[in-house]
Formats: structure tokens, C-alpha cells, sequence
């Protein structure tokens, strides 16, 4: 059939990030785009899906020979934590209180970094209190898991348009925010914790659906933008299509799915990200999408990097590009895999995950003793964002934290290094000696013990399992058998949090 | 290649585990689960689906009278043990013949196939819980993780394809750890190895979306029915190919037209590379029938005509009088338009008359 007696279909969305899928008559799909459609089709009947993010809408067609079925500006609304135009969840009170604790924190004298966190009722949670008990379910804490000066009594609320709101300038690194919420009615209420990166010279922004279980932090949206700038989606178009297209991307990876369109990627390829955690989440998004394509994805990184140099979810997207592209061409050589050693975790789980991995492939990712390594057996899986049942520290003592905290960040007073603080932490890690755990399982508090537990139990469990498949008389040939990479790969725990949980289950364990 | 009775060749170097598991002493009994594990299997042992040998194929499934007897979790089985077991027999059989001739490494595949209580683990994504899974002694732990077991079977390269399904639920459950296989990473795979990873719902993250979805059970079998329907014919291309591109596209259409007039529908995943599908029937050879549903078309009060059926572009030579009332007849999935012979009768049916054929017996008030 000549292409003029095709039919043609022409599909544009303002939204980078909108997936398009053409079904035939036999339910195949003979086209699909993100963002864009562009398609000539024998003329039939057709189903037309948009997706964007979870919402999906589908159309039958009937396509005559060389008709045009052209709509250029397809949009379909979708819940986003943040508020902002186009998505089902928005309001504009709470925009505005968005606008102006961002405003708040361009404008105000301080550190050189800020946090705008909002907590709202999203469009069809209306119901849900917001008010002072909202906020003490939600705590901030520093690097040394110490509530932030003031957060208690500098929220604003508005329990009738349903929001709350924290805004200020804080120091640059590493932060906690800690969240009593419920998984279910039925289930108890649970401590969470979450990390956070505040990157110099930038605000990020925080938003948080309030939910009649809890504040769902773990579906929260985190946004950034320049310091001295407000962060407002709709004012100016580029900024909208970044807040859109971050979103979408988060989609796509609590699906496991890659949204990448040409849309996303000129923004991703832009040197001159707006809103830098798009760079972060469209990264991860290119990871995901196949075939991998190693230098396009350097090229973000390698822009991220310029942004966002200490931002340890940065530091392991350059792992993580390294494993792809290893993955990609079996040549490359385990060798070549970054020298990386994280101590603080990533705000990403897939970053975090990844760096596990690292740790158990080449014996780094992780630093030893630090809260990154604490985290591993508390982690659990609630989306996309690394969060983990609270671990109980021993040293909250200065002397403690800034021993944690060195792998993380440059020391002040020694000058602010260019390279990630990731890296310059796996310099030190991999010219110190084994560094002392900071977690200490006899010594300390009943939560102290169900922090080791946690780790011994899961190692416990697999290693029991590894001593019935392959039949051994001990646990210790059980572990032989299987290696330390393995159990630590199997259990997800950093490597030398398994040596530690073994150490811990003792000789009397590893004898039977 | 061995040959079937019908003189087809077998898939000599495919394997399976199927577990089925439906009695749980310490979590709650399922009713389809063991009946989804039979299908699959029934699916992989017949000539027109996987064509395993059926020594290949490696069934932990408990029957009714041994299940009658699991008091307690701890006396339940299948556990995890039964299934590493006879995935280590499988990654030894397939050891030797691929040590034997490097060149069968190409038509290894391995299929995981598991119906029963699952649960998104503390470090997972999809767990199937074994039958000695307490949630009373919160011993969760008792699962196998099959995003773990897949990443494993990746970095292994034992196989050269492996293919898992998972029919369960994936509720998030903080505090349980999700189990991997127990076998040391490989130091040196055959080669790179293709997958396909497909779980009945996807991961519930979100807090726009239901968290107190109690018994996701209601939909169970609705994946492994439209598994089935897809690898029977339903995912075909028009050459007959069926892969884990089209599958996947069939999988998640039917799933959700099966469960479009509940309050939470399902949708399920499949995670594979498009640009690298897993085959699970190549082109060519007759073309498997496709599903067919039986559809009642409804025509507007007052309307006599006479109808016409097509079927995308192709005239399906079915023809209708409206004055004898409904229309009901089989069809086979897929998209239809009803059209009137009278050209000015155009515009008269609802959505132009276009409807759609698929997963259910379908009822079209034009």
C-alpha cells in the first residue's frame, strides 16, 4: 500500500513525559513515543492509550486511508505530591503557600542552602487534619541525627486549605527527615526515616501528601531550584516542564518503567538544569531505558556533578552508569567500576541499592561505621526514596557524628573540595584501616540490639538456608560455601555489615 | 533436538519450577493458587506452548490430602528448600550440557513460575511467601525474593534465558526480608543472559493509590488466566510470534479490562528489554486461534437495520438485522466496528460503532 493511502496520527503533549501507545485491531501495538507520537498507519481500527503516570486513558479510532488525526496539545492530568498546574492533586492555596516558603527562603540571610517543606492534602484527601499534630509527626534532623534547631515552632498551618509548611536556610549536607506514619489502618503507627541532600546554592523543596494514615512521606515529590530563586512551576514554561517531567519520571521509576522522551532528555541534556533533581531522576530514568546509552548518561552526570558536587546520589549514578555500561559491553572490566565509598545514603533507593551492590562487587560504595552502612538492614522498600526504620546510635556525641560524617562532606576548615564528597571519602576509606563500627550490639539500648538484630537475623536466615541446600555439617562451611560477596549480595547488606552480623552470631553459631 | 510424539522437537534444554501453593497454616488459605501452578505447567508441557520435556519440568505443589495434614506453619511445606533444591538440580543439569557443548548455552531457558501469597519485601520488590510463612511469629522471612533469585540468575549467566512469573500480591511489608538464592555468585557466566520478570500487580508505592487493599486475593487468577490466554494465542502477532514485548501489552490489557469495574484495578508488570524479547513462540507454522468472547451487540431503540461487522480494516462477513433484536454471536479479541449499510444511518451508534473484544464476554449497547 502507497504511503498516501496510509493514515497518519500526529500526537504532541506539552508534557514531557506523557506515553502514547497505538494498538491495531488485533490489540498489537504498532506505535508508541513519550511525549510525541508520530505515526502512519494502515487505515483501520485503532486503541490509543496516554498514560501519564498512573492515570491512562484509552480511545478507539477508526482511521481512514490518508486521514490525519492530529492533536498537538494532548494532556492528561496525573497526582503529583507537589502542587502545580496539570496534575489531578493541585490546589492553588497550596501552591501559593509552595511559592511563598520558597520565596521565604530565597529572600532571607543565612546558610547557603535551604528546605521548603510542604505537607497538604492532595485532591480527594480533603478530610485529613492538617494541624499541629501533623507537624510533630514529621522531625528534621542534622547529619548527626539531631532534631534541627526551632523545627517544632516555625511551621505555618493552614488546617482549612489543608497545608502545613516549614521553610528555611540551612547548612549545606546531609539531613533526616523522620515521619510517624501507619502502612495500613490495621498496622501500627512506625517511625521512618528518609535522607536528604541539601546542596549549596540551591533550596529543595519537599512535599509530602498528608494521608489519614500519616504524612506519606515515602510518596513525597522533591523538587530543587536555584537558592535565590522562588520555586514556581507555571510562571515560567521551562520550569513547568521540568516540574512535570520530574514527576513523570518519578512515575516511571516506582513502576520499574523508563519515561524518557525527547522532551526529557534536551531538558536532561541541558547544562543548565533549572531544576537539578530532574537531572537525578532522569538519570536514573536513562538507566532504565534500553539500550543503555553510556554517553548520553555521562553527559547528565558530568553536568550534575558541576551542579551538585557533594550530592551523594550523584557519586552513585556515576556507579551506577559504570555498572550499565558494564552491563551494556561485557568487556569492561570489574576494575573500572568507580572508586566510591558513600557515607551517608542517597536520597534515591535505587542509588542506594546500587551502592550495596558496589560494596558487594568491589568492596566499596559503602563506608564502614557510617550511617549509610547503619542503614542497610533497617531499609525498607516504601518507593522510590531510601527509607529505613530509625537505627539507634550510640554516639549522637560530637566526637561520634563528625567521625560518620567525614566520609561524607569535607570537614570544615579544610576547604571545600571539588570533587564529590564521595569520593574524597573513599580516598580516605581506602587508606585508613577497618574503621570501628560506630553500632555496637551488646552495649547499648534495647533499640541499639534491634538494630544488630536486624542484620544477624536476615544473615542468619540465609545462611541457615545456603547450610541446608548444600548439605554441610556448620554454619562456617555454609559461609565458606557461599562467600561474604554472595550473603551480602542475597541479604542486601554492605559487606562489612555482614562480617559484622557473623562476628556478632558468634563461634557457637558458626559451629553448628 | 529430541522430538515430540508429534514429531515436533522439544525444547530439550527448557526447564521449570512451578510452585503452587495454596494452604497457609500462618498466613490465611488461598483457593486458585495450586489450579494457576497446573495451568502454566499444563501450558509448558504442551506442544503448542513451552514444549518442555516433562522430566524438565519441576512441580512443588502440595495436593489436598498432604495439605490437610500442615497443623502449623512449621509442618507446612512447600518451603524454601524445596524450591532452591530443584532450581540447583535444574542450574546442574544444565551445567553439564552446556559444559559438555558450549553451543547449547543458546537454547537454555529457565521458567520460574509461582502462585501464592506474596509480599514487596523490606529489601525486594516481589516475594512469594512458602507455605512455613507465620505471620503470627512475624517469620515472613520465609519467601523467595524473585527480583534476588532474577538478579542472581543475570549476573550468573547460567542460562541464556530466564523467564518469571510471579501471581501474588505485593503488599508492602516493612519489617520482612526478602530472601535470595543461596548459591555463590558465578565467577565466569556462559554468556549474557535475556529475561523476562512479570509480576501480577505493580509495586504499591503510592499513597494516591489504595494501601488497605486487604485481599488482592479477588484478582488473583486474573493474571494467570490472562498469562495463558496470551501465551495460547491471544499476544500473537500477525506472523504468530508471541514475546515478552507482546505478551507483556496483552497481559496488561486484559488484566485491566478483567478488573475495570472493581474499585481497585490491578495492573500488572512485566519487566523486559523490547529491544530484546524473550520468544515464546517464533513466527511461522499455523497461526494459533486467538481467544474468542462471546459479545452481545445491543442496537439503539427504533433502529431496523441492517449491520455489518469489520474487524480493522478486514470485512468479517458477518451480517446483522437489527429488527431481529440483539446480536450475539462469538468473536475472537480484538477491535471491531459495527457499521450500518445504509450510509445515512452514519453517526447513529454510540462511539461510531467501535468496540473492543478482549479478556471477557463483552456487552455493546450501540
Amino acid at each position: 500500500m502507497s504511503s498516501s493511502k496510509k493514515a497518519r496520527l500526529e500526537l504532541r503533549s506539552p508534557q514531557a513525559g506523557v506515553e502514547f501507545a497505538l494498538l491495531d485491531a488485533r490489540l498489537q501495538q504498532v506505535a508508541s513515543g513519550v511525549g510525541a507520537l508520530d505515526a502512519r498507519v494502515d487505515p483501520g481500527l485503532y486503541q490509543l492509550e496516554v498514560r501519564a503516570g498512573p492515570s491512562v486513558e484509552s480511545q478507539l479510532l477508526k482511521l481512514g486511508a490518508g486521514e490525519v488525526h492530529r492533536d498537538l496539545r494532548v494532556s492528561l492530568a496525573f497526582p503529583s505530591a507537589a502542587p502545580f498546574e496539570g496534575t489531578t492533586t493541585s490546589y492553588e492555596v497550596q501552591q501559593r503557600a509552595a511559592f511563598e516558603g520558597s520565596e521565604r527562603v530565597a529572600t532571607e540571610t543565612g546558610p547557603p542552602a535551604g528546605i521548603v517543606l510542604v505537607v497538604r492534602n492532595v485532591r480527594g484527601h480533603e478530610a485529613t487534619p492538617v494541624d499541629k499534630a501533623t507537624t510533630t509527626r514529621l522531625t528534621l534532623l542534622d547529619q548527626r541525627l539531631r532534631p534541627v534547631a526551632r523545627f517544632r515552632s516555625s511551621w505555618q498551618v493552614n488546617s482549612n486549605q489543608g497545608w502545613a509548611s516549614w521553610s528555611r536556610r540551612l547548612e549545606p549536607g546531609a539531613y533526616v527527615l523522620r515521619s510517624e506514619t501507619r502502612a495500613s489502618a490495621r498496622r501500627r503507627s512506625e517511625t521512618l526515616d528518609q535522607s536528604l541532600w541539601l546542596s549549596r546554592g540551591w533550596q529543595t523543596l519537599v512535599f509530602v501528601p498528608n494521608t489519614p494514615l500519616g504524612p506519606a512521606s515515602g510518596s513525597a515529590s522533591i523538587h530543587m531550584t536555584r537558592l535565590g530563586e522562588r520555586w514556581a512551576p507555571g510562571w515560567d514554561p521551562i520550569s513547568q516542564e521540568s516540574a512535570s517531567a520530574l514527576e513523570l519520571a518519578l512515575w516511571g521509576l516506582r513502576e520499574g518503567r523508563a519515561v524518557v522522551s525527547d522532551d526529557l532528555l534536551r531538558l536532561l541534556l541541558n547544562t543548565k538544569f533549572t531544576n537539578p533533581m530532574l537531572g537525578i531522576v532522569g538519570a536514573h530514568s536513562l538507566l532504565l531505558e534500553p539500550p543503555f546509552n553510556s554517553r548520553r548518561f555521562e553527559t547528565v552526570i558530568k553536568n550534575l556533578k558541576r551542579l551538585l558536587p557533594e550530592h551523594p546520589d550523584v557519586a552513585a549514578l556515576s556507579w551506577l552508569g559504570a555498572e550499565a555500561k558494564h552491563r551494556a559491553h561485557a568487556t569492561s572490566k570489574a576494575k573500572q567500576f568507580p572508586l566510591i565509598d558513600i557515607g551517608w545514603p542517597p536520597m534515591l533507593a535505587a542509588a542506594y541499592a546500587g551502592l550495596v551492590r558496589l560494596d558487594a562487587v568491589a568492596r566499596g560504595g559503602v563506608a564502614p561505621g557510617s550511617l549509610a552502612e547503619a542503614i542497610a538492614p533497617n531499609i525498607v522498600v516504601r518507593g522510590v526514596w531510601t527509607s529505613w526504620r530509625p537505627v539507634a546510635t550510640r554516639g549522637t556525641s560530637k566526637a561520634g557524628a563528625a567521625r560518620s560524617i567525614a566520609v561524607s562532606r569535607p570537614r570544615p576548615g579544610v576547604g571545600r573540595s571539588r570533587k564529590s564528597a564521595a569520593t574524597s571519602g573513599a580516598r580516605k576509606a581506602a587508606k585508613a584501616p577497618h574503621r570501628r563500627p560506630r553500632l555496637d550490639a551488646g552495649s547499648a539500648s534495647g533499640s541499639d540490639i534491634a538494630v544488630t538484630d536486624a542484620a544477624a537475623e536476615r544473615v542468619a536466615i540465609y545462611v541457615d538456608e545456603v547450610q541446608r541446600t548444600h548439605e554441610v555439617d556448620t554454619r562456617r562451611e555454609a559461609i565458606n560455601a557461599s562467600g561474604h560477596d554472595q550473603i551480602s549480595i542475597a541479604t542486601g547488606l554492605p559487606v562489612a555489615s555482614v562480617e559484622r552480623a557473623i562476628e556478632r552470631l558468634g563461634n557457637s553459631w558458626l559451629s553448628s | 533436538m529430541p522430538k515430540r510424539r508429534d514429531g515436533r522437537d522439544l525444547n530439550d534444554l527448557h526447564y521449570a519450577v512451578v510452585v503452587g501453593i495454596n494452604r497457609y497454616p500462618g498466613v490465611r488459605d488461598l483457593k486458585y493458587a495450586r489450579r494457576d501452578a497446573h495451568g502454566f505447567k499444563k501450558w509448558l508441557l504442551s506442544s503448542d506452548g513451552g514444549r518442555l520435556p516433562t522430566p524438565n519440568v519441576r512441580s512443588i505443589v502440595a495436593r489436598p490430602r498432604d495439605e490437610s495434614a500442615f497443623r502449623t506453619a512449621r509442618q507446612a511445606w512447600p518451603t524454601v528448600r524445596w524450591v532452591n533444591d530443584a532450581l540447583e538440580d535444574i542450574n546442574l543439569a544444565v551445567t553439564k550440557h552446556v559444559q559438555k557443548d558450549p553451543r547449547c548455552f543458546e537454547r537454555t531457558r529457565l521458567y520460574l513460575y509461582a502462585s501464592g501469597h506474596g509480599i514487596a519485601p523490606a529489601n525486594g520488590s516481589g516475594a512469594v511467601l512458602m507455605a512455613d510463612a507465620d505471620l503470627q511469629r512475624d517469620a515472613l522471612g520465609y519467601n523467595i525474593e524473585l527480583s534476588l533469585y532474577q538478579r542472581w540468575y543475570v549476573d550468573c549467566g547460567l542460562f541464556r534465558e530466564i523467564v518469571i512469573f510471579a501471581d501474588c500480591c505485593r503488599d508492602r511489608f516493612f519489617t520482612a526480608p526478602g530472601m535470595g538464592p543461596p548459591w555463590a555468585a558465578c565467577p565466569n557466566p556462559y554468556g549474557p543472559t535475556r529475561f523476562a520478570l512479570g509480576f501480577a500487580t505493580t509495586f504499591a508505592t503510592s499513597a494516591f493509590e489504595p494501601r488497605d487493599v486487604t485481599n488482592l486475593d479477588a484478582a488473583r487468577g486474573y493474571y494467570t488466566k490472562a498469562l495463558l490466554d496470551g501465551l495460547g494465542g491471544g499476544a500473537a502477532d500477525p506472523a504468530g510470534q508471541i514475546d515478552s514485548t507482546n505478551l507483556a501489552t496483552y497481559v496488561r490489557l486484559s488484566v485491566q479490562a478483567l478488573t475495570e469495574t472493581k474499585r481497585f484495578g490491578q495492573r500488572p508488570t512485566m519487566v523486559a528489554d523490547p529491544g530484546d524479547p524473550v520468544i515464546f513462540r517464533p513466527p511461522g507454522g499455523p497461526a494459533p486461534a486467538r481467544p474468542r468472547r462471546n459479545a452481545v451487540i445491543t442496537f439503539p431503540k427504533g433502529y431496523k437495520g441492517r449491520v455489518t461487522l469489520r474487524r480493522g480494516q478486514e470485512r468479517t462477513g458477518k451480517s446483522w438485522a437489527a429488527r431481529n433484536g440483539s446480536w450475539q454471536l462469538p468473536l475472537e479479541e480484538g477491535l471491531y466496528a459495527v457499521v450500518s449499510q445504509r450510509s445515512a444511518d452514519a453517526g447513529l451508534f454510540q462511539n461510531d460503532g467501535l468496540f473492543r473484544v478482549l479478556a471477557k464476554d463483552v456487552d455493546v449497547q450501540l
